[in-house]
């Protein structure tokens, strides 16, 4: 499978509905491959005993009773693979079928999808059978060439509209034989098997272009050069790989130090290139759907009301009792532009309830997974009138840690601090300033706050004014490599009265764009469809290995590692017999 | 009409090399009335290199040429000394044959090949200038004056154009050592329009053998079992063994000390060398790493004591050959009866071709061999044969036979000279063809013997040769296939199981239970049938059903890929398309494109660097034409 131009003829799937909730999405496959893949995934729905759920079409009905009739006990006893063909509303999917042909001649044993009729609407399962299961309920309609947008034959499934339902049976769709589309691709298609006129080409052409143009893209410019050269290194690797083989065929009497040495080396290390690719194509997709926040504290420091304060709504129950939430909330929410799925866990505490155990246990977890980490701190439980600064060593004893010790935080607060991942972000927000009197508050902050910047250097962004909704206090320019760096803020806030919430909302969204950033620097790939092409390389070149290490022979791992190497096109361009030559002879000493 | 005098005659081949032999007996063969023109009469054939046909890809070459009806598989097998099938511990699409010849009974086999063909006339002059009139060719000046008029020239000129012999920093002119150069022809190219390069090649010094110590290094002897390569001979014969050594620091040393003395580091040679087979000196130099470079020492024929130090190519001055050579093991003693020389000549850029080798700006003008920047006896026999066939159809006003990429290596070798070009002297490599499980040595007759027979190339008595083979193996693959079920089938799939093993095993079992009762075990009934089905077949055959079956899905699956591709065949980009024009392209592409110039899009998608997204464009383009 060398050929570059087999793009030309590959099987195509795209979801072709905006991405989002909705009624129903719908995927089109083109290609010749198109209803063999349909016929893998898709099974007609078995109606034996079944008929009380199709009963909003009496004549559709009655046909199916006269057929099974006409087929007597057959049909009845055995678990019947024929066609389910409806008028109505089944499952939110609309079916409007005209011509409803449950006639007798289609509801036959063993009724597949490979022997529907062009054009003619059908109900069925999406079946996965990599796990044996059946994972959802869709329309199908089948368009015969060339009767059919792009001229190809053509399938359109219709699922139920959700993001995660559609993308996996796009997935399944893709791991049967098809790959996904380019922008345009459909378009482009029809307009070579000329189904519609240079006009409406042209504009499909821009398209194209901006394929091309944007054949390694990741939206950020800079980032660019550092995707183009681990590609290089991957481009390299998979060359001298390539003409190691090669070498081997072709030189059988050269003598190679080491060959399989480090043939083995370099296509492990490849390897481990690709995958992590991959991974960071999953990481960026993550970052997509949104970071993790979790809100994490003490039980009763207010957690669940925070929440709710995000979601504007009662979501978690809230009450005064100590360990409400004893399991945790998630909720995804848009946080200005930016999604973010925010988790409320259960009060950080030793417990004897197994119960609530449990979900302290599962806190830990989700803490794990997170990015970001709201660490609740009651500030009532805070006893500010026994900080005494003039008792911190500052020459030994400067971790801001030891700052949050000497504000009063209890061992249970300081070991979560101390333990907490260096990666997450942790904001340290100490709620219930509405239980403080003004003066109190201000007095106490002021204090900590000017003791901490003239001792330690540290800038506290004091705000200027005195009231309570300007007690925002970034920790900037920390010099000291002694501070735990991974504390991005500290705030007062108090959920009851609503102070503060908006600034602690606003800061919470500079932090993710922030993360955001620098994570990006791992970013390389951002389209599905390079995931897609590096998982096939990844597995030709999986086998390649394999079939190095049974000793099979090299013209067949020659035949994986050049079909890995091409599926790689789209993102490292073209690899010529030129190309590995080169390799070859400047990577292996030939000569006789 | 024109009028038959001694100096009138269908075709002119220039060249008795390997590629003037088979072009000027493929043009007479089929019908047309030639002349070879060669300098030295006695040079025909002559192997001025190593002393050895075939190797990886180029045993390939010489079944393809077998095939089509060439001469040279039949002159190796019969003129060979030493066997050997290379890869066999590798897989079966990549083993290869190779042969040790007497290069003095070569010679005299292709001489007197010619002598005895029919419409072929041998001339012993030098060419120095094209006749053409309105852009066709139509016959050759002599350096005598003489005039030689045609409707059909073929060059077949090696590396006799300008011809340039360096050894170490003294250089003369000779077409290789020993011969003349050809000066003029250059020029007559040149003053018709046709693009020159510059390339270089070297050989090695030659040993006398009594003064070799043999006795301390390692023999490598032939292969008993070896397929002839040609279908038409009975039996090969090996007589003589190679004997293998080392160089070693102290070699690498004295060559590095002298690389001042080297006209390839000097500068003085200006041609580009082949970077499969660098000198020695290049060697050392790349690859400082290395501690020991192979060398092979073959002997050149049996009525001679010369030695071929195969790995040892170099320009240094004589003294320093003999330097070098003495630190090697066995080699403490040597006498160099001839040194090892570079040699840099002409060449033309072979994009200067059409696939059927005939130029395209000069009608009726074919090149063949080193002319168009090949390297290798093997790869200018095939391009020799091919420029005959193709000036011989042109005559016949028959369109030209161009092999396809997926149906020989001969057909990825001219694809490759016309739609890429080279810039160093291009050698065959498995590795370049895409299909490499359908392009094997054992199936070259399958591939090919049909279209040597409709070209008329193939007489009755070889065709049909290569007819009770094609027959044999469909009954044998059949047989497998249908016999118990598909049983034996299935089993055969597995590369643990050999099919002549199984013919022996068959062998046994009929031996053991003719002394039985059969009728006991109607089970082994089946069984021997079957068994005694194999043993009518011969090794060869069975070998490649068994080849066929191991590999059939691979087979089948490139078989499927070529049919698909045939399909881009018919997406033409016009030679003058500036691919700066069509937008949408990146700039790399547009080069690439450009300097290429490919004839359509498939021809394109083989260019390096080439995305889906451009080949997308590029299809775009066609359909708007349409």
């Amino acid at each position: 499978m060398h050929s570059i131009l087999n793009n030309e003829l590959d099987t195509i799937c795209a979801i072709s509905t905006p991405e989002g909730e909705g009624a129903i999405s719908i995927i089109r496959i083109s290609g010749n491959l198109a209803l063999e893949i349909c016929s893998k995934i898709l099974k007609f729905k078995r109606k034996n005993a079944n008929f009380n759920t199709f009963n909003t079409n009496i004549n559709c009905n009655k046909r199916n009773n006269e057929n099974n009739f006409d087929n007597g006990d057959k049909n009845l006893n055995e678990s019947n693979n024929g066609i389910n063909c409806i008028d109505g509303i089944n499952d939110g999917i609309y079916i409007n079928n005209a011509d409803c042909k449950c006639s007798e001649n289609k509801i036959k044993e063993n009724f597949s999808v490979s022997d529907c009729e062009p054009k003619q609407f059908y109900v069925c399962n999406i079946y996965d059978y990599f796990i044996n299961a059946v994972i959802d309920e869709a329309g199908f309609v089948f368009m015969k060439a060339p009767n059919s947008y792009t001229g190809e034959d053509m399938a359109e499934i219709y699922p139920h509209g959700g993001v995660f339902n559609t993308r996996y049976i796009l997935e399944l769709i893709l791991k049967s034989g098809a790959r996904l589309a380019y922008n345009g691709e459909f378009t482009k298609r029809a307009y070579l098997n000329k189904k519609i006129n240079l006009i409406q080409a042209e504009a499909i052409l821009d398209i194209i272009k901006s394929n091309s143009v944007k054949s390694l893209l990741i939206a950020n410019n800079e980032l660019n050069g550092q995707l183009e050269s681990k590609l290089n290194i991957i481009k390299d690797n998979f060359l001298y790989i390539l003409a190691s083989i090669e070498a081997l065929i072709d030189f059988p009497e050269e003598e190679f130090k080491d060959i399989s040495k480090m043939f083995l080396l370099k296509s492990k290390e490849l390897f481990g290139l690709i995958e992590n690719l991959i991974n960071s194509y999953k990481e960026y997709m993550a970052n997509k759907q949104g970071l993790n926040v979790a809100i994490a504290g003490k039980p009763n420091a207010g957690k669940s009301s925070l929440l709710n304060k995000f979601l504007k709504k009662q979501r978690a129950i809230v009450s005064d009792i100590p360990g409400t939430t004893r399991d945790y909330i998630e909720e995804s929410l848009f946080l200005f532009n930016k999604t973010i799925k925010i988790i409320d866990t259960a009060g950080l505490r030793i417990s004897n309830d197994d119960v609530e155990k449990a979900g302290i246990d599962f806190t830990y977890e989700i803490i794990k997974k997170s990015d970001i980490i709201l660490y609740l701190i009651d500030i009532t439980s805070l006893d500010f009138t026994s900080v005494d600064f003039t008792s911190v060593d500052f020459t030994s004893d400067i971790t801001l840690i030891n700052i949050m010790k000497k504000l009063g935080l209890d061992e249970d607060d300081l070991e979560f601090i101390n333990n907490c991942d260096k990666n997450k972000k942790l904001i340290i927000v100490f709620n219930k300033i509405d239980k403080l009197s003004d003066d109190e508050l201000k007095e106490k902050k002021s204090e900590v706050f000017k003791q901490i910047e003239s001792k330690f250097g540290i800038n506290i962004n004091m705000p200027n004014d005195n009231t309570k909704d300007n007690n925002k206090h970034f920790v900037k320019n920390i010099n000291s490599n002694n501070i735990n760096e991974n504390i991005s803020g500290i705030f007062f806030i108090s959920t009851m009265n609503d102070l503060n919430i908006d600034i602690l909302k606003k800061s919470l969204y500079d932090l993710i764009i922030n993360i955001e950033s620098s994570l990006k620097e791992n970013i390389a790939i951002t389209t599905i469809r390079q995931k897609n092409l590096l998982e096939k390389s990844l597995f030709c070149l999986n086998n390649a290995i394999n079939a190095f290490n049974n000793a099979e022979p090299y013209e067949i791992i020659s035949i994986e590692l050049r079909d890995g190497i091409n599926f790689l096109r789209d993102i490292i361009g073209n690899v010529s017999n030129e190309d590995i030559l080169d390799t070859l002879f400047k990577e292996f000493c030939i000569g006789k | 009409m024109k009028i038959k005098t001694e100096n009138f005659f269908d075709v002119i081949v220039v060249g008795a090399g390997h590629a003037g032999i088979e072009a000027c007996i493929a043009s007479s063969r089929m019908g047309f009335n030639t002349a070879v023109v060669t300098i030295n009469l006695d040079n025909i054939g002559q192997m001025s290199c190593n002393p050895a046909i075939g190797g990886l890809a180029k045993g390939h070459l010489v079944r393809e040429i077998d095939a089509l009806g060439g001469e040279m598989g039949k002159a190796i097998d019969k003129t060979g000394i030493q066997f050997r099938t290379l890869n066999t511990k590798k897989g079966p699409a990549v083993r290869s044959s190779r042969a040790q010849a007497d290069m003095f009974l070569y010679k005299q086999y292709m001489k007197t090949v010619l002598e005895n063909t029919k419409n072929l006339t041998l001339v012993q002059s030098m060419a120095d200038s094209l006749i053409v009139e309105n852009n066709k060719v139509r016959g050759i000046e002599l350096w005598t004056g003489d005039k030689l008029f045609a409707d059909a020239v073929i060059l077949t000129t090696g590396t006799f154009l300008r011809g340039l012999v360096h050894i170490g920093l003294f250089n003369y002119k000779a077409g290789r050592a020993g011969d003349f150069a050809s000066n003029k022809l250059s020029l007559s190219l040149i003053q018709n329009n046709l693009e020159l390069g510059r390339l270089k090649t070297g050989t090695t010094p030659r040993l006398d053998g009594r003064t070799i110590d043999f006795s301390k290094l390692e023999e490598q002897k032939g292969d008993d079992d070896f397929i002839p390569f040609s279908l038409y001979s009975k039996k090969i014969e090996n007589k003589i063994s190679c004997f293998v050594t080392y160089t070693n620091e102290k070699t690498h040393n004295i060559i590095r000390e002298n690389l001042d003395k080297s006209p390839l580091y000097c500068g003085v040679i200006k041609g580009i060398g082949p970077r499969y087979c660098p000198s020695i000196e290049d060697k050392v130099v790349r690859f400082k790493d290395k501690e020991r470079h192979q060398i092979f020492l073959e002997k050149e024929s049996l009525d001679s004591n010369e030695y071929y130090p195969n790995g040892l190519s170099t320009s240094l001055p004589l003294e320093t050959q003999l330097n070098f050579l003495r630190t090697i093991e066995g080699l403490e003693k040597v006498k160099i009866m001839r040194p090892g020389y570079a040699i840099e000549y002409d060449y033309v850029l072979p994009t200067e071709l059409y696939h059927s080798l005939e130029t395209r700006k000069i009608e009726n003008l074919f090149l063949a061999g080193q002319i168009n920047g090949t390297s290798g006896y093997e790869e200018a026999a095939a391009q020799g044969l091919i420029a005959g066939i193709n000036a011989s159809l042109k005559l016949k006003d028959k369109n030209p036979l161009i092999l396809g990429r997926d149906e020989a290596y001969i057909g990825v070798l001219i694809d490759d000279l016309i739609t890429l070009g080279t810039a160093e002297p291009y050698r065959m490599f498995t590795s370049r063809a895409e299909y490499r499980l359908l392009l094997r040595e054992d199936n070259a007759d399958f591939r090919l013997c049909e279209y040597g027979r409709k070209i008329e190339l193939l007489d009755d008595e070889r065709y049909s040769v290569y007819k009770k083979k094609f027959t044999e193996f469909n009954e044998v693959l059949e047989f497998i296939k249908t016999s118990d079920g598909g049983k034996l089938y299935n089993m055969l799939k597995r590369p643990d199981v050999d099919i002549l093993r199984l013919k022996n095993l068959s062998i046994n079992i009929i031996n053991t239970t003719d002394n039985l009762n059969i009728h006991q075990n109607p089970k082994s009934d089946i069984e021997n049938n079957l068994y005694i089905n194999l043993k009518n077949y011969s090794n060869e055959i069975l070998k490649r059903a068994e080849l066929y079956i191991k590999y059939e899905g691979y087979i089948n699956r490139q078989k499927e890929e070529i049919k698909k591709m045939r399909k881009f065949e018919n997406y033409h980009l016009d030679e003058n398309i500036d691919y700066k024009s069509i937008s949408g392209l990146s700039l790399e592409v547009i080069e690439k494109l450009n300097k290429i110039k490919p004839a359509t899009i498939y021809e394109a998608n083989r260019i390096s660097g080439i995305t889906p997204a451009a080949v997308s464009i590029l299809l775009m383009y066609c359909n708007k034409k349409i």
